[in-house]
């Protein structure tokens, strides 16, 4: 069942791909041992054949014929030959009925087809075989046989056969046992990947941590990519259902005014109320959306191109100045503390925004006759921004859910706003890459902007003027 | 009445004729109900349903102002925008836009837009955008503003009131500058935060009324007639004899 998947699986098609190439190595090896071999024995059967018929020849030419049938008979392998013939081609000592046709007599070995007299008959083989003319016009031939060189090829490939296919094999297998481990190994992440898809984003791919593999390794981050978006996606659900609510209640609000305004209201004036009421509750679903869009707005990435160097200390003074009137109005002194020239890199009018939102806030839940105190000093990473009021603060256990977007520390203070003040300062703040920071001030509530430095002027700046 | 079939001059003529206004907006039950309110405030309205009515109506009769929706069918509303400056159409342009985003409106004023509204607006706002467009701020060479008893001396940066001396903060100063430069004309909150404190952003809190809550307690003293009003739904007048 799993071994049509087995042949197809990465680890079986490299077996596979090494396999082929061993044995192609092989063959070549085996092709050069037996050239080499062949290529030797040949040279030693052309000497044999050369040694043999110089010394034959130098026997007397009448005794030519017996000392050839002599020699010869005694060959029990036939391996080596000889065969004498008169100047007309007749044979006169040898097993052989004629000259072979082609054969030149020039002495030396040439690869020739002989036949020769067997007891079962006439047998043609292919043989080595030297002609030599003897004085009288006759002919001395001498030649050996090719078998032993047939034996040898048959031997080799007999070899090759015996050694290679099985290594292959061997080989195919050991691939496929492997691929069929990796098959095993990716079923299990390929379930747990499925089970993720289903919506259990708990569920992890599984990775061994000790003696991991690269697969692991794999896994593994695949892992941590899995718990940021675990986290992301829990995150953007909540905000959803917060945004969801956070409509609800004005456009709920609004429909029950208009239904009760159609139904009660006796005069064009009533009626002129409750639709000046509705409008009232649209605004407000409006800001919340408008507040909502100008987060995805500051969280483009593309507003850090405008980054430029800001002085801080003016910020705060300008902030202290548009909400000194809302201020004063509260009994609420506003008290600004600021280093002077501390800078960083950013975006003047969204880190205005940021600190006008943290002072809108300060002053919204600050007691009155109390202090708002602005501050900047520079800290071990750089400026410090600090906003304090002495209200409550928000308590340290919701104090990261408040920087989402839609909180509110009391619910049921929401009066103006929209209640994504800190949302917006936090995505400013992330745009910046700045941190933000809450701690009790004892008495009341600090909310911190730690900034970066900015960087050094550069020479051309400063060996001027 | 007889004037409004004139041309339109330069002139005290100007503001007893009725001011001829071209709405492009492609949705028709928005651009009805500003045509209606316009109307009602004494403005003659004609609607373009995109920009290529828009571009032909503007080539061939004189409009006071251009109310231009950003997003129109076929001709774009930034294209209708750069075609009458380029075409040299001397007319203010007030630009609508469903796009909130700063780098939008920003881009919406590079066209030759002069003023830029958000969606959705109030028509309160949509009308007090359109009548700074026709009224164009006094640029007086004159070193002193007045409007009425009040006078504000743009050198010795002092303000008073039928010789009662007005102490004034800076920011004060400013704000009330952009009121006397703009005498009986209603302004609107959003006018002022980004005109007079260059916000691109709406507070939560309502710091406009707060601040001009301050300087008319300076400006008007008890048993003085108020020269600053509220205007209900939509900002503030600066004026004798109310809005």
């Amino acid at each position: 069942m799993l071994t049509r998947e087995i042949f197809s699986t990465g680890t079986f098609r490299f077996s596979a791909i090494a396999s082929a190439l061993s044995g192609l190595t092989t063959l070549l090896l085996f092709a050069f041992i037996y050239v080499d071999t062949a290529g030797f024995e040949t040279s030693r059967l052309v000497r044999l054949v050369q040694n043999e018929s110089a010394t034959l020849a130098e026997a007397p030419a009448a005794d030519l014929p017996r000392v050839v049938q002599q020699r010869y008979a005694a060959d029990l392998h036939r391996a080596t030959f000889g065969a004498v013939f008169d100047r007309d081609g007749r044979p006169l000592a040898g097993d052989m009925p004629g000259l072979p046709p082609d054969l030149r007599r020039d002495g030396k070995p040439h690869w020739t087809e002989v036949a020769r007299r067997t007891e079962a008959g006439l047998a043609r083989e292919q043989a080595l075989v030297s002609a030599r003319p003897l004085p009288g016009g006759g002919t001395l031939l001498v030649g050996r046989s090719a078998a032993e060189l047939e034996i040898l090829r048959a031997q080799v490939l007999r070899a090759l056969g015996l050694g290679l296919i099985p290594g292959m094999a061997l080989a195919m297998l050991a691939g496929a046992l492997l691929g069929r481990r990796t098959l095993a190994r990716i079923s299990a992440l390929n379930a747990s990947i499925a089970r993720i898809m289903d919506g259990h984003l708990e569920e992890r791919l599984p990775a061994r941590a000790t003696s991991a593999d690269a697969l692991d390794r794999l896994a593994a981050s695949v892992n941590r990519m899995l718990d940021e978006l675990e986290r992301l996606v829990r995150e953007i659900g909540g905000v959803g259902d917060d945004i969801a609510h956070d409509l609800r209640t004005p456009l709920t609000r609004l429909r029950a005014r208009l239904e009760g305004g159609l139904r009660r209201s006796p005069d064009r004036a009533a009626l002129a109320a409750v639709v000046e009421a509705a409008i009232g509750d649209l605004d407000q679903t409006f800001q919340t959306i408008t507040a909502l869009l100008r987060i995805g707005e500051i969280s483009s990435a593309q507003r850090r191109a405008g980054f430029a160097r800001v002085e801080l200390a003016p910020i705060l003074r300008e902030v202290a100045d548009l909400y000194q009137p809302i201020a004063e109005q509260k009994e609420i002194a506003i008290v600004i503390e600021a280093a002077p020239a501390l800078e960083t890199v950013g975006d003047r009018d969204l880190l205005f925004e940021a600190v006008a939102n943290l002072v809108d806030n300060a002053i919204k839940f600050a007691p009155a006759n109390s202090a708002v105190r602005l501050a900047l000093r520079r800290g071990e990473a750089g400026p410090v921004l600090s906003v304090t009021d002495a209200g409550p603060g928000i308590p340290p256990e919701e104090r990261e859910a408040a920087l989402r977007r839609f909180y509110q520390a009391d619910r049921s203070r929401r009066g103006q706003g929209h209640g994504l003040g800190l949302s917006i300062v936090s995505a400013i703040l992330r745009l910046h890459g700045f941190r933000l920071a809450m701690r009790d001030a004892e008495p009341g509530f600090s909310v911190e902007i730690v900034c970066a430095e900015a960087p050094p002027i550069s020479g051309t700046d400063s060996n001027g003027s | 009445m007889l004037l409004a079939t004139l041309p339109t001059q330069a002139g005290p003529e100007a503001a007893m004729r009725q001011a001829q206004l071209l709405l492009v907006e492609d949705e028709a039950a928005i651009a009805e109900e500003i045509r209606a309110d316009l109307d009602s405030r004494g403005y003659a309205v004609t609607c373009a349903p995109d920009g290529h009515t828009a571009l032909d109506l503007a080539r061939t009769r004189r409009f006071d102002a251009l109310i231009v929706d950003r997003m129109l069918p076929g001709v774009d509303g930034l294209t209708v925008i750069t075609t009458v400056r380029e075409e040299n159409i001397a007319v203010p342009v007030l630009v609508l836009s469903a796009l909130n985003a700063v780098d939008e409106k920003v881009r919406g004023l590079k066209a030759g837009g002069d003023d830029y509204l958000t969606k959705p607006f109030a028509l309160d706002e949509l009308a007090a955008r359109v009548e700074a467009l026709l009224r164009r701020p006094v640029e007086t060479r004159e070193t002193v503003l007045r409007v009425g008893p009040l006078e504000l001396d743009l050198i010795e940066r002092s303000a008073n009131r039928d010789g009662r001396e007005i102490e004034l903060l800076p920011r004060e100063f400013k704000l009330l500058e952009y009121l006397m430069r703009r005498p009986n004309q209603v302004v609107t909150r959003a006018m002022l935060l980004e005109d007079v404190w260059h916000y691109r952003f709406v507070p939560q809190t309502n710091l406009v009324d707060v601040h001009i809550g301050k300087l008319r307690r300076k400006v008007d003293a008890a048993g003085e007639p108020p020269l600053i009003h509220s205007v209900r739904g939509a900002g503030f007048l600066l004026g004798e004899g109310g809005g």
